[in-house]
């Protein structure tokens, strides 16, 4: 192991437990051991993948957030008796890995619940809630401190939470601690005075207007997760391990609206002052261990930062903090391991909490252990596996069906959370397979046929692998993407296949001769849209991002989605003046797309000033010009250049056969994880 | 009774058989025929659906399992 990384293995204590190293896996909401929002249940996914968890090495393990009271059949989560039962057993498994697992207990969403189109009706909706309620309260699930606006739907406030209610689930949390304490558990969070949910709504002062003893001074905003921790100390024992889930600032400007990493703002939550008090407050109360990170559900990125934040962005406020307290505090939000030893080492922070990391690749911390760090296949944040709660102006959270019912998949890593329906099965009849393109999908589809058994071949039409990848990961902050394509370059040398670089492919007849079976992974070309005058004189992303080739300062983007908006953002860090007009009425309204991604574009482009058209199109390119037409009027602007950001169309190569398949954008237009996916659910098959 | 019986083993002959079926198409040279008969795109869009009905069918299951004691 490489001598930086020794910081992270040494051991260090919550209350009287210790912990085998410093690496803390963040809860997931969806790794539950519990179920996710569907009645409580032992988890076998859940539990396999945790326990894989351990056997990596990571010190603590947190599962995904667990609702006290079910979402759905609203039963307490200590009432299934025979969940506690299995739970036992795993747990003395789990135990023989030398690692600790504490449970997540959530106070519920408030405000930040994602409601779906269906929940807002019903939460809308008295009498329809009420006959709803025996199954699904949305109501109960969106109540809050106070009468706040939903997150997500619009025209949708919390109710406040009754004194009784509030009581009822504190005596809750310690009924559930005792039984987990007594099946094994090493200790429990509470979800969460973090990331704007229940318990930080009654925390921050903007969204808490009780007047009775849980609102008005910080000592009663912090008394429902003060009462929390004294009832679990009294009922599962005093010397049963309590941590907290804490977001040091709410870096949130008001309703909806987070500030930049680079901001200077008015606080509308919790700044570094009050959380100074808030957190001596909560040691006092008998919190053991506080794990740390910033934001709100209206500055989503802090807590869940895309690519567009910085690395360790939460590092400061949380080493802030920690002087003001004697318990160990543990730091979120895109923390590096190195950067986190060198922290432990000089005493400033006690545990590197990671999270998504340890979804992309299940042997990360082995890597780091023996050497092989390069090896480690990063998460680039784009959270359309596991975690892709999307919203637009207007709409509910839009995430679909399956991906509700499946949380902390990965887009990049299939078998995460479904290994028995993503797995490496053998061959028996080893086949020679030609692979057109080297893109992201034909190195995947590579790979997974490698590991079968099978001898693919891939044929790249340039002089290096990484196809359309090598545009979309141009950005300068895209520093991720580029290590993903430097990760597929190494894998398909470490399992030596064969690629046949500067071979384009544009007749698989020649091919199909020497090959089983033929895989087009040829991507797909910009969409044209030739009705608007001086089409062709668009620039592609591929000549402003890779080729560089676009020049001037004043750039339009035709088209208003998320590779216009990244590209966007690259100008304005490098100084440039980016316009940009969309036919639709918000930008990147994509579903699929998460909103912790979506909202730091857009909220990017509000504090940058970039103009912005909705409900607009271009009419007319012309040199050193072009015709916008929004509704109320159609105007001219100088510009120095169009980028064509309309979309694309799949670029299929020859017919489709029995044994001729298609992967990858040259089938219908997606992202990573649709791409990775049908690699996967292809070639498990062939 | 002859034919509530009747309606009885239909259902668990039916039953055995599904649960046979779906035994045997997880496995993988099962796929790869399927796959390779009823080609990529028709296996791919009826293995979504089979994936999402069966989530959502452990729903009602859970809930119920939820319920015993």
């Amino acid at each position: 192991m490489n001598a930086i990384y020794e910081p992270l293995f040494t051991p260090f204590k919550i209350g009287e437990v210790e912990i085998p190293n410093r690496i803390v896996q963040c809860s997931m909401g969806g790794t539950t051991l519990f179920g996710w929002l569907e009645p409580s249940h032992f988890d076998l996914e859940g539990a396999d993948f945790l326990l894989k968890r351990a056997k990596d090495g990571v010190g603590l393990v947190l599962p995904g957030m667990q609702v006290i009271r079910d979402t759905m059949g609203r039963k307490w989560l200590d009432s299934n008796r025979q969940m506690y039962r299995v739970l036992k057993p795993y747990m003395e498994e789990y135990h023989k890995t030398g690692g600790k697992l504490f449970i997540q207990l959530a106070g519920g969403f408030g405000r930040s619940m994602a409601v779906t189109p269906w929940m807002a009706a019903l939460a809308r909706n008295d009498l329809l809630n009420k006959l709803a309620s025996p199954i699904v309260d949305v109501q109960y699930s969106c109540a809050s401190a106070s009468e706040t606006p939903n997150r997500w739907a619009d025209n949708l406030n919390s109710r406040p939470f009754t004194i009784e209610e509030i009581q009822e689930m504190v005596w809750h949390f310690g009924a559930t601690a005792k039984k987990l304490r007594e099946a094994g558990i090493d200790g429990v969070e509470i979800h969460a005075v973090h990331e704007g949910y229940n318990l930080d709504q009654f925390a921050i002062a903007n969204m808490n207007f009780r007047t009775d003893q849980y609102g008005g001074s910080l000592e009663n905003r912090l008394r429902f997760a003060t009462e929390i921790v004294q009832e679990i100390k009294k009922q599962a024992g005093d010397d049963f391990p309590v941590s907290l889930r804490y977001s040091v600032r709410s870096c949130t400007k008001g309703w909806r609206k987070g500030a930049m990493p680079y901001e200077e703002f008015e606080e509308f939550g919790r700044d570094l002052a009050e959380s100074e008090k808030a957190v001596k407050i909560l040691q006092d109360a008998g919190y053991d261990f506080l794990n740390c990170d910033n934001g709100t559900y209206d500055a989503w990125y802090w807590a869940h930062p895309p690519q567009y934040m910085p690395d360790n962005c939460n590092l400061a406020d949380v080493e802030h903090i920690r002087q003001f307290i004697d318990i160990p505090v543990a730091c979120a939000g895109r923390m590096t391991p190195e950067k986190a030893a060198e922290e432990i080492a000089a005493g400033r922070l006690d545990a590197i909490a990671i999270a998504r990391q340890n979804l992309v690749d299940e042997n990360w911390v082995t890597k780091i252990k023996t050497g092989r760090e390069n090896e480690i296949r990063p998460c680039i944040r784009c959270h359309n596996g596991c975690f892709n709660f999307s919203k637009a102006n207007g709409t509910e959270n839009m995430q679909s069906l399956g991906d509700s019912l499946h949380l902390a998949r990965c887009a990049l890593n299939p078998p995460t959370m479904q290994h028995n329906r993503y797995k490496i099965v053998p061959t028996k009849k080893p086949k020679k397979v030609a692979i057109i393109g080297g893109g992201v999908g034909g190195m995947e589809c590579a790979l997974v046929l490698k590991k079968r058994g099978h001898n693919p071949v891939i044929f790249e039409k340039e002089d290096q692998l990484g196809g359309l990848f090598l545009t979309a990961s141009a950005m300068t902050f895209k520093e991720n993407d580029k290590k993903l394509i430097s990760w597929y370059r190494d894998e398909i040398k470490r399992y030596n296949i064969e690629v046949r670089f500067n071979s384009e492919v544009n007749d698989l007849g020649t091919i199909k001769r020497s090959f089983d079976e033929i895989i087009v992974c040829t991507g797909s070309v910009p969409r044209s849209m030739p009705n608007i005058k001086g089409f062709e004189k668009t620039k592609s992303f591929r000549q402003l991002l890779r080729e560089k080739s676009v020049e001037g300062d004043k750039i339009v983007f035709l088209g208003g989605g998320q590779s216009s908006c990244e590209a966007a953002y690259d100008l304005v860090l490098a100084g440039k003046h980016p316009v940009i007009v969309e036919y639709g009425n918000d930008l990147v309204a994509a579903q699929a797309t998460c909103l912790a991604n979506t909202s730091f574009l857009r909220d990017a482009m509000e504090y940058h000033k970039v103009p912005v058209y909705l409900h607009s199109t271009i009419t007319e390119i012309g040199d050193g010009y072009c015709v916008i037409k929004t509704p109320d009027e159609t105007f001219k602007v100088e510009c120095d250049a169009v980028v064509n950001g309309i979309g694309f169309v799949p670029a299929p190569v020859g017919e489709k056969s029995a044994h001729v398949h298609r992967v990858g954008d040259c089938v219908a237009i997606g992202n990573l994880r649709t791409v990775v996916w049908r690699a996967w659910d292809v070639c498990m098959r062939i | 009774m002859k034919k509530a019986a009747k309606k009885l083993l239909f259902l668990a002959c039916f039953g055995g058989i599904a649960y046979l079926c779906g035994k045997l198409a997880q496995k993988a040279e099962v796929q790869e025929k399927l796959f390779a008969v009823l080609g990529e795109d028709l296996y791919l869009a009826i293995l979504d659906k089979v994936r999402l009905g069966g989530d959502l069918l452990m729903w009602p299951i859970d809930f119920v399992r939820a319920l015993l004691p």
